[in-house]
């Protein structure tokens, strides 16, 4: 089996692509189909539209002279009461759409007529407590399964033509805090999913199973100290003790991986993120507290981590930082630099050398980042001292709420989930951005499970009054906004970019929207009558080219609330998949 | 308000046909109650906490604990029958009264008529209007135990030294020690996932003190049948930010206030009666009344 899978990923890298019409294969998803996801307009069988999540369709058929004539096809009911929060990216294979819906749902479509083929409804346990919606962000297509994690914390695999269950495995205990909404990927046989939950004692890790029975693989652990497992036995340890931790603070450090990851195939390398560490206030756990708010590196075959970069280190404003790091190759003074671009939580878009780690540079795409001022040469943060949370062991007793500071961005990220994109075409990362900030502060009345508890107190507030939402266009080789798109409302939707020279993206205003690649120009809208917070998708079928995204207002933004929510007041729950094209006639006109 | 009762029986033969409703949500008839509709119902709804001991516990499927004999007794006085059920604790009290009282959980769960181990705080009642508070039935304050053979006593936090002292993580006991004194006793400092892990901890020798809420270090001690003169117990004055001390007492739904008050009888007749400090006791626990009792 092993063998077996590394000639398929030898063979893989190597193949040349005929193009995107050959016809299906009994065994479904292979192995190739998956790394050449990006160069086959036919179908979508990733997350990201290729394993580096680059979401860069080569479709040129579809531009800005003639989007005027893209138009729906046909809609998709996500059904029932369960509307809300549809943040799925869909996948499309051999004429069937595979789409998760809110609620641990997912629905196999006909890509032509809209027609529900099946549908899987996974059956939630009372009392599960999601901390932030019952959101689902995609699945991934392996052979002849479909894969994708529940609110309870679960990993399906489901007969792609029948929706029934193949295999269900725990990914942890819900009852603990834990729970799945990324999208998992598939690399060289293995399903690779991280764990959502910020319950005390939760360590965030990584894990690999063999996507055809669900056994575990591996596992990596993200914070130092905690030791690994390779086919059932303890591997490696991560980091060592005490490096970046005091006392045995490291055995609950948080560190959350719950975004899911991307994959290179070129330097066989599996990229995540780790979230913020635990206790939320930086003063109880000094040191740099590895690897919490970073980027990791890991050999797909063994689990080992081949290098790692803190973004936030000594992280005090729970800066995740889990957001994706996508491989690119970037021209810079007259070599190709195989990097990696990452929009962090923390405001700084970041440049990576994708095969050791090393910092390239780091540049700031939100406005007013108070809470550093730049970073430096190596790559670390440049503290504000004074925009750091108090320390609540110099608070005084009397004193109600400690000291409070406004810190920008706010905890939700200069970018939160909502994927990024890079056009090879451009040259652009295409970042989907906000711009806020918080208060933030101890807040001593505070109480866990009926016993008095620290937490931290926060408002989250605009930065500017007419706008939040901000859809950028970076150059990664100089750091420079080239064109900005404002929106009154926070950006939740990912981005898709192709070679017509377009970029889409959603507004929870309702509107899916196109823009042209170079110039920031809006050509094209669309109304789908609720918040879109999920990422569009192109494809081909029949010679046309399609376009496709989940509608259905909800996640994080409108459980936060504050000033924050009334940017968003008023808008109508609704959950759908709509599907557009551009008509052949339209097309050749 | 709308009359429930029936819907509340067809909705729970609904939901032993089909085990399970996810689409529930807001639904009226999951709505929790004022004290009319509870009686014209006949049960009373109570949410307490799992892994909660020595207030309340799963075990092996009967809710067992000092707040689960407590809301038996209450449904007692109120002559109703209980439903009693045990719920899992969220990131905070706030949303654990969302999801228990007002507005309910994800998956449609039905709402409770009254919540126990809510602390009676008036910060904490003022930014969650939507529910009301009862009268506190008990006061919880962070402690320690430790060894006699080690220590001579512990009635500062100088007392603890550099010894190791075991804890929960992120309890208020830990938060305490976490931010005392600059992070002086952070080094000490021995990590459990659960009180009770830290408990045995101690009782295993592991470390000399074990620091937590005085209502279960004794519960801990009973349980091991540790005798007390070997391991006294000790209180520290307030440090910082972290209260050492808070008041519990019920919630229920802001609208349902002569609900509040009925269980606020019901729990002054049971301390009245000796009640409530033998069911304390059951447990080894002292019954340490709110002021006012």
């Amino acid at each position: 089996m092993r063998m077996r899978t590394r000639f398929l990923g030898a063979v893989g890298i190597a193949a040349l692509v005929a193009g995107g019409a050959i016809p299906a294969l009994a065994e479904g998803v292979s192995e190739q189909d998956i790394i050449n996801d990006a160069k086959t307009p036919g179908d979508v069988v990733t997350y990201g539209l290729g394993p580096q999540a680059q979401r860069f369709s080569p479709l040129k058929t579809l531009n800005r002279d003639n989007i005027k004539g893209l138009v729906p096809a046909w809609s998709f009911s996500f059904g029932g009461e369960k509307q809300r929060g549809q943040e799925s990216q869909a996948l499309v294979k051999d004429g069937v759409i595979y789409v998760t819906g809110s609620y641990s749902r997912m629905y196999a479509i006909d890509s032509h007529t809209g027609e529900k083929k099946w549908e899987y409804d996974a059956r939630l346990p009372e009392g599960i407590l999601p901390c932030c919606d019952v959101v689902n962000r995609g699945a991934a297509l392996y052979k002849d399964n479909v894969y994708f994690g529940t609110l309870d914390a679960k990993l399906v695999a489901l007969n792609t033509k029948t929706g029934k269950v193949v295999w269900r495995k725990d990914i942890d205990d819900f009852k603990a805090g834990y729970s799945y909404t990324a999208a998992p990927i598939i690399v060289k046989g293995k399903i690779i999913t991280g764990v959502s939950g910020g319950e005390f004692g939760v360590v965030g890790r990584i894990e690999a199973r063999d996507a055809e029975t669900g056994e575990i693989v591996w596992k990596r652990p993200v914070i130092e100290g905690h030791m690994g497992e390779l086919n059932g036995k303890p591997s490696t340890m991560t980091g060592k003790v005490n490096e970046s931790w005091p006392g045995d603070m490291w055995k609950f450090g948080g560190g959350a991986t719950w975004l899911g990851g991307t994959y290179d195939p070129e330097t066989n390398l599996i990229y995540f993120g780790t979230g913020n560490p635990g206790p939320w206030n930086s003063w109880l756990r000094p040191g740099d507290n590895k690897w919490s708010a970073s980027r990791l590196a890991l050999n797909p075959d063994n689990g080992e981590i081949v290098w790692g970069f803190q973004t936030t280190p000594h992280d005090g404003w729970d800066f995740d930082g889990v957001n994706e790091f996508v491989p690119f190759d970037m021209q810079k003074d007259g070599k190709t630099v195989k990097a990696g671009g990452t929009a962090d939580r923390n405001g700084f878009f970041y440049v990576l050398d994708r095969t050791n780690g090393k910092f390239i540079s780091a540049t700031p795409f939100v406005e007013k980042i108070n809470w550093a001022k730049g970073i430096d040469k190596d790559g670390r943060p440049i503290y504000n001292p004074e925009n750091r949370p108090g320390d609540p062991s110099q608070a005084n007793a009397d004193d109600k709420k400690g000291k409070s500071v406004f810190a920008v961005p706010s905890f939700l990220g200069g970018k939160n989930w909502m994927p990024i994109g890079y056009s090879p075409d451009t040259k652009l990362f295409y970042v989907p951005s906000n711009e806020w900030g918080m208060d933030i502060w101890n807040e001593p009345v505070n109480y866990k499970k009926g016993a008095a508890y620290l937490g931290a107190g926060f408002t989250i507030k605009p930065v500017f009054d007419d706008h939040i939402g901000s859809l950028k266009a970076i150059d990664p080789a100089s750091g420079k906004v080239v064109w900005e798109y404002k929106n009154k409302a926070p950006l939740w939707a990912g981005v898709l970019t192709t070679a017509g020279n377009l970029v889409f993206t959603g507004t929870p205003e309702g509107f899916l929207k196109a823009f042209d690649a170079k110039t920031g120009e809006e050509v094209w809208k669309f109304q789908v009558g609720t918040g879109v917070v999920s990422s569009p998708i192109t494809w081909e079928q029949d010679g046309e080219q399609w376009v496709g995204v989940a509608a259905g207002w909800g996640g994080a933004v409108p459980l936060w609330g504050g000033e924050v929510a009334k940017s968003t007041a008023g808008i109508n729950q609704g959950g759908s998949f709509w599907a557009f094209k551009l008509p052949k006639t339209v097309a050749s006109r | 308000m709308r009359n429930r009762a029936r819907a509340v029986q067809r909705r729970r033969v609904a939901l032993a046909a089909c085990g399970l409703i996810l689409a529930a949500r807001f639904q009226p008839e999951a709505a929790a109650r004022p004290l009319d509709q509870v009686m014209a119902d006949g049960t009373l709804r109570v949410a307490v906490y799992g892994d909660n001991a020595p207030f309340s516990e799963d075990e092996k499927g009967r809710p067992n604990g000092i707040d689960a004999d407590l809301a038996r007794a209450i449904a007692e006085k109120l002559k109703v029958k209980l439903d009693l059920r045990v719920v899992d604790a969220g990131e905070n009290v706030d949303g654990d009264l969302r999801l228990n009282l007002w507005r309910g959980d994800l998956a449609g769960t039905p709402l409770a008529d009254l919540m126990l181990h809510v602390p009676t705080d008036r910060q904490l009642a003022l930014r969650n209007d939507q529910v009301f508070f009862t009268a506190p039935y008990f006061d919880q304050e962070i402690a320690f135990a430790y060894r006699k053979d080690v220590m001579e006593g512990l009635d500062r936090l100088d007392d603890i030294g550099d010894r190791t002292v075991a804890v929960e993580g992120a309890s208020a006991a830990d938060l305490m020690l976490l931010t005392a004194q600059g992070g002086r006793f952070r080094a000490g400092l021995k990590h459990y996932k659960s009180f009770d892990a830290a408990a045995q901890a101690y009782l295993a020798g592991e470390a000399p003190i074990l620091a937590g809420t005085r209502a279960a270090i004794e519960a801990a001690l009973f349980a091991a049948k540790a005798p007390r003169d070997d391991n006294p117990i000790g209180t520290v004055p307030s440090q910082g930010l972290v209260k050492a001390r808070w008041e519990i007492g019920g919630a229920v739904k802001t609208d349902s206030r002569d609900l509040a008050y009925a269980v606020a009888d019901a729990i002054t007749a049971l301390n009245a009666e000796g009640r409530m400090k033998a069911i304390c006791e059951t447990y080894g626990v002292t019954y340490t009344p709110p002021k006012g009792y």
